[in-house]
């Protein structure tokens, strides 16, 4: 069979998600190749970030959004680190300390700005989600679906790790 | 634990110029094209269909109507689209995707269309004290009622008929009920499914499908749960007509990994063999009307159980020989008789046998098929239907399929768009495309569109176009 029929629903009853699917799967698979270098795997970061953020389409407000365009390469960098971090089988602290993720100028700001974009990974995504993406602390565990104490104390590490690096980078805190 | 350096606002101005700067390092999605493996492809399928299914439920927990969701919840493929480059005509879109070019029917169906669902209309007869009717609505042929006491209080009825079309009852095991606890009750002797919201501040909801209706319906409302049963068994049909005699019946529902083995399908008997990788059988047998015994049943090495399906007495034979399936046997209104011997565990068969439907034949046939082939294989219903021919002296094999697309409710035809030709065609008046294969051993496919009856028809196969237009033009309506 070349041709199959089947049944969808009006455009309009297009759920968020199939129109964030449609939107940002490409953007996402790019995100997840730079940091994998490989087709499959990255394939399959996307895949998993797609789930992670279904299980949390409460927290998109708008498809076609930058916050959201944010959101999902977030989430995409997430699940393409953790792709590598179960195939090393590497313990997590150690690790994570050690990947950067998607690879990007800093502002420029020369402090506090430049610092977190100099940031691991782990240690950005946290940051971002809760100061510039404006989630609540249970709301980034939600979202990096951690347990309400173990996002607390991913943020403290965060900010600790943003003290050094600026401290790093000859600028006092 | 030691106090960081940092407050919220001391953060929030430099975080979001380091966020603006990562997402300036990332293209804009428009410019991000990558074509996804099949796998992948498959894995979001299946992703977006439970999404599908879990945001019918909780649509349904907020508005009750959760009937009406259901060709949602069975929507099948959904793949990105390029709207650009949409082009309308005829109340279609067309889409071109990926590797699909996809017709999505968007407008109204003419009014004169006549719809190809039963008309039945249901009511309750009995409703807890105080509700009055508040108003109705009907859309897609799913109707729901709507019921209001004094203090605002909504209890809703809806119904659609004929679900097995959309083999919604087996689908439904599967939705994600977080928000609820599901409980299996029982309905007039049917099967039925009760959510109750765990905050306790929603309504109840009753759900199930009535074989002898041939139906599905909900009844939900902010009332006790013996309101709520009262309520459906009181539910009866209060004008419209009575569903004609089936031509027969078939399983709705198929265990994982069997395949159609063999079917024998005469006036009077339906004789269906399905087969798992191992060679095991799964037989449905369906004789009308029986006078007679006319089955056989070898009872050596099993243990005699009675059961129930759909409220009707059942007997299970159940085996305990590894080597040898169990069966289950019941009669119908119609003195029919049901058989289904199989490799299944006690509730696996009843499961199977509540799943036999009704089933009403092609309603559209084609009066011309190219010399040496034989339908020989149909599946389906009347309203949606895929007639299989096989050419005797070869493999190739030659397909119609067509399927009534309700009012407003999109239809889509996917067609791999890369080792095809496109040519517009007219079909008794229609609009078609055909699809010449330009590869070796693919076939060529027409795909017309009946606007006045809402119907969309496709033929495939291994054919010049003169052969596939002439096939295209002899089918009508049979009855």
């Amino acid at each position: 069979m070349i041709v199959y029929l089947q049944m969808i629903s009006e455009p309009a009853d297009k759920s968020k998600f199939e129109s964030l699917y449609m939107k940002y799967r490409g953007m996402m698979y790019h995100v997840a190749y730079q940091i994998l270098r490989n087709e499959a795997d990255a394939e399959d970061a996307v895949h998993q970030a797609f789930l992670s953020i279904l299980k949390n389409m409460d927290k998109v407000r708008q498809v076609d959004s930058p916050d959201t365009r944010a959101y999902v390469t977030i989430i995409t960098e997430r699940k393409a680190i953790d792709t590598i971090r179960d195939r090393k089988r590497v313990s997590l602290v150690e690790y994570e300390e050690t990947m950067y993720g998607i690879e990007f100028e800093p502002p420029g700001d020369h402090g506090i700005g430049d610092a977190i974009a100099h940031l691991p990974a782990q240690y950005r995504e946290v940051l971002l989600l809760r100061h510039a993406q404006g989630y609540s602390t249970r709301e980034v565990a939600e979202i990096l679906e951690l347990n309400y104490d173990a996002a607390r104390k991913l943020l403290y590490r965060a900010k600790l790790a943003l003290k050094d690096q600026l401290e790093k980078e000859g600028m006092s805190v | 634990m030691n106090k960081t350096p940092f407050s919220d606002n001391e953060l929030t101005t430099p975080a979001k110029s380091a966020l603006t700067s990562m997402m300036s390092a990332i293209p804009q999605p428009e410019e991000c094209d990558h074509e996804f493996s099949s796998e992948f492809e498959e894995k979001m399928l299946d992703v977006i269909k439970k999404e599908r299914r879990r945001r019918a439920m909780r649509r349904a927990s907020k508005r009750v109507a959760m009937l009406f969701l259901v060709c949602c919840v069975t929507a099948g493929v959904y793949l990105g689209v390029n709207t650009s480059a949409r082009a309308a005509f005829f109340g279609w879109i067309k889409e071109h995707y990926q590797n699909y070019v996809v017709y999505c029917f968007s407008g109204n169906l003419n009014p004169a269309a006549e719809p190809m669902l039963p008309k039945m209309e249901f009511e309750p007869e009995w409703l807890p004290s105080g509700y009055v009717w508040d108003g109705s609505s009907e859309i897609n042929g799913q109707v729901e009622i709507s019921f209001k006491n004094q203090e605002g209080d909504e209890l809703t009825f809806g119904y659609m008929p004929n679900p097995a079309k959309h083999d919604w009852t087996t689908e439904s095991w599967e939705m994600d009920l977080s928000d609820m606890t599901h409980t299996e009750v029982t309905v007039n002797g049917y099967a039925a499914d009760l959510f109750i919201p765990k905050d306790g501040a929603s309504s109840n909801i009753l759900m199930w499908t009535s074989y002898e209706n041939d139906a599905a319906f909900c009844v939900s409302g902010p009332i006790e749960v013996s309101d709520l049963l009262r309520v459906a068994e009181s539910v009866k049909l209060v004008n419209g007509d009575n569903l004609p005699e089936a031509d027969g019946f078939r399983l709705a529902w198929i265990p994982d990994g069997y395949e159609l083995f063999d079917q024998d399908i005469s006036e009077n008997k339906t004789h269906v063999i399905y087969a798992d990788e191992q060679g095991r059988f799964l037989k449905f047998t369906y004789l009308r009307g029986q006078k007679e015994t006319d089955l056989f049943v070898d009872t050596t090495g099993a243990t005699m159980e009675k059961g129930q399906v759909h409220g009707q007495p059942a007997d299970l034979l159940i085996s305990h020989d590894p080597d040898i399936a169990s069966a289950i046997l019941w009669t119908g209104t119609q003195n029919d008789a049901f058989y289904i011997s199989a490799f299944l565990e006690k509730d696996d068969l009843i499961r199977l046998a509540e799943s036999v439907v009704p089933f009403y034949g092609p309603l559209y046939q084609a009066s011309w098929v190219p010399e040496g082939y034989k339908a020989d294989e149909m599946l389906g219903d009347d309203y949606d239907c895929l007639i299989m021919y096989h050419r005797e002296d070869s493999d190739r094999v030659l397909s119609f399929h067509y399927f009534y697309s309700h009012s407003g409710t999109g239809m889509s035809v996917y067609a791999e768009d890369d080792n095809y030709e496109e040519e517009t065609v007219s079909i008794n008046g229609c609009h078609g495309d055909f699809y010449r294969s330009t590869v070796e051993n693919e076939s060529s496919m027409l795909v017309w569109f009946d606007e006045d009856n809402g119907i969309t028809f496709s033929i495939g196969g291994f054919l010049d176009k003169s052969d596939l237009l002439k096939m295209a033009g002899s089918v009508e309506k049979v009855r």
